[in-house]
């Protein structure tokens, strides 16, 4: 009979994971993803809380062999994101206020504008699926390959509408600071 | 390309978000991590001692003892899990002798085999052992037990029972998690000390208890990965 203590089971699991390193570094990429998404710092802060509590929950289901923590992670995510969303979906297209209501009517006022209003304004005005590149890529921080894995996507497919959906952001962006 | 502009929009988070989230998470983890006595346990306690202390506790389906505990009962999926420190069948329990049926067999009597087998495992006989209970003090219902055996003789017992059947366990030891992330089943750690007539959480072996098209299935063995996948094999 294997002489194999439980805890040693439990812990060849865990592949000797280190889950509070994990926690440091996933949360700001977790948290600026929901943010991008979302553009609301506190239904980011809810949705991050979400994702984690689940992912702890489940660390016993965590495969090593599968995917990496951080994509595991990320896969969570993206269906705490798409429960938000049904849930939201009646008011998905005004899912925040980008900026206070007193300044929407200065959005063209150029002494007033900031930048980053207007590439938040710019991305939310992105088709979904764009705007979950954008998200993954520059909230999440995730490489292209990474990115690839999770949305079925080939590699060169995600570096193309990145580079595209950037340029065409760009060019916007330039087009209104003139 | 030159992109930097695209990250201007990432910021920190708040800093006692982030605290308060991690002494969550950590409570969380205090209440999964295995009890510290689990350290000595070891496997010499024998798997027959956690089949037989199972299939004891399975049986408790006496319809009046059920009534009256029907509060205390939680339900994970349709599965019955009575969480008690007090053994369930102290002084009653009941002797049954298995037939054993081909494994062929299977299937036709509702004993559907998982598709996926751990490697290195294979069935431990070519038969399944069915259990028949009649009108006892404990109760009655049908059961079946399958064996696989694998590398350094672990072993790990796949049970088909009628979902009626509530199990007891031991305080603080049932935890529930979903198979394929849909599918609500519970695990927990530990069995009931035949000798002690007290729960043993020390037993390293876990079983993994849910319901599915009206029968009780459990899985049973000392790696909680394997039998999940098991479990799931069973799903399409």
């Amino acid at each position: 009979m294997k002489n194999t203590s439980a805890l040693t089971i439990f812990n060849t699991l865990q592949k000797n994971l280190d889950w509070d390193d994990i926690y440091q570094s996933t949360l700001p990429d977790l948290f600026n993803y929901f943010l991008y998404r979302t553009r609301d710092e506190k239904i980011a802060q809810d949705l991050s809380s979400i994702t984690l509590e689940r992912a702890w929950s489940n660390k016993l289901r965590y495969r090593s062999d599968l995917a990496s923590v951080q994509s595991w992670i990320f896969g969570i995510a993206r269906n705490v994101f798409k429960e938000y969303l049904r849930e939201h979906r009646r008011n998905a297209s005004k899912l925040v206020p980008l900026e206070p209501e007193d300044s929407q009517t200065d959005l063209f006022d150029r002494n007033k504008f900031d930048t980053k209003i207007l590439l938040k304004r710019l991305i939310a005005m992105l088709p979904e699926k764009e705007q979950e590149l954008i998200a993954l890529k520059y909230g999440a921080g995730l490489n292209n390959r990474e990115i690839a894995k999770l949305l079925h996507l080939s590699e060169s497919n995600v570096g193309t509408r990145l580079f595209r959906i950037v340029e065409s952001l760009r060019k916007k962006m330039e087009v209104d600071n003139e | 390309m030159n992109d930097n502009f695209m990250y201007s929009l990432r910021q920190h988070p708040d800093k006692n978000f982030s605290t308060q989230l991690k002494n969550r998470l950590d409570e969380r983890t205090l209440k999964q991590a295995p009890k510290p006595a689990l350290r000595r346990a070891r496997l010499a306690f024998g798997f027959s001692v956690v089949l037989v202390i199972t299939v004891i506790s399975m049986v408790l389906a006496v319809p009046s003892v059920r009534a009256k505990l029907q509060d205390l009962v939680i339900n994970i999926g349709g599965q019955g899990f009575l969480v008690s420190n007090e053994h369930p069948l102290i002084h009653q329990a009941t002797t049954v002798q298995p037939v054993a049926i081909p494994i062929e067999q299977a299937a036709e009597n509702g004993v559907i085999l998982p598709t996926y087998i751990p490697e290195g495992f294979s069935l431990e006989q070519d038969q399944y052992l069915f259990y028949h209970v009649e009108d006892s003090p404990e109760g009655k219902g049908d059961w079946a037990e399958v064996t696989w055996v694998g590398p350094d003789y672990e072993k790990i017992a796949m049970i088909v029972s009628d979902s009626e059947n509530i199990k007891v366990v031991g305080t603080e030891s049932l935890e529930e998690i979903s198979l394929k992330g849909i599918y609500p089943a519970g695990l927990y750690k530990g069995g009931w000390d035949n000798n002690s007539f007290a729960w043993n959480p020390t037993i390293p072996f876990y079983s993994l208890v849910f319901v599915k098209d009206g029968k009780s299935i459990s899985f049973i063995g000392a790696d909680p990965q394997k039998l999940i996948l098991m479990a799931e094999s069973l799903y399409p």
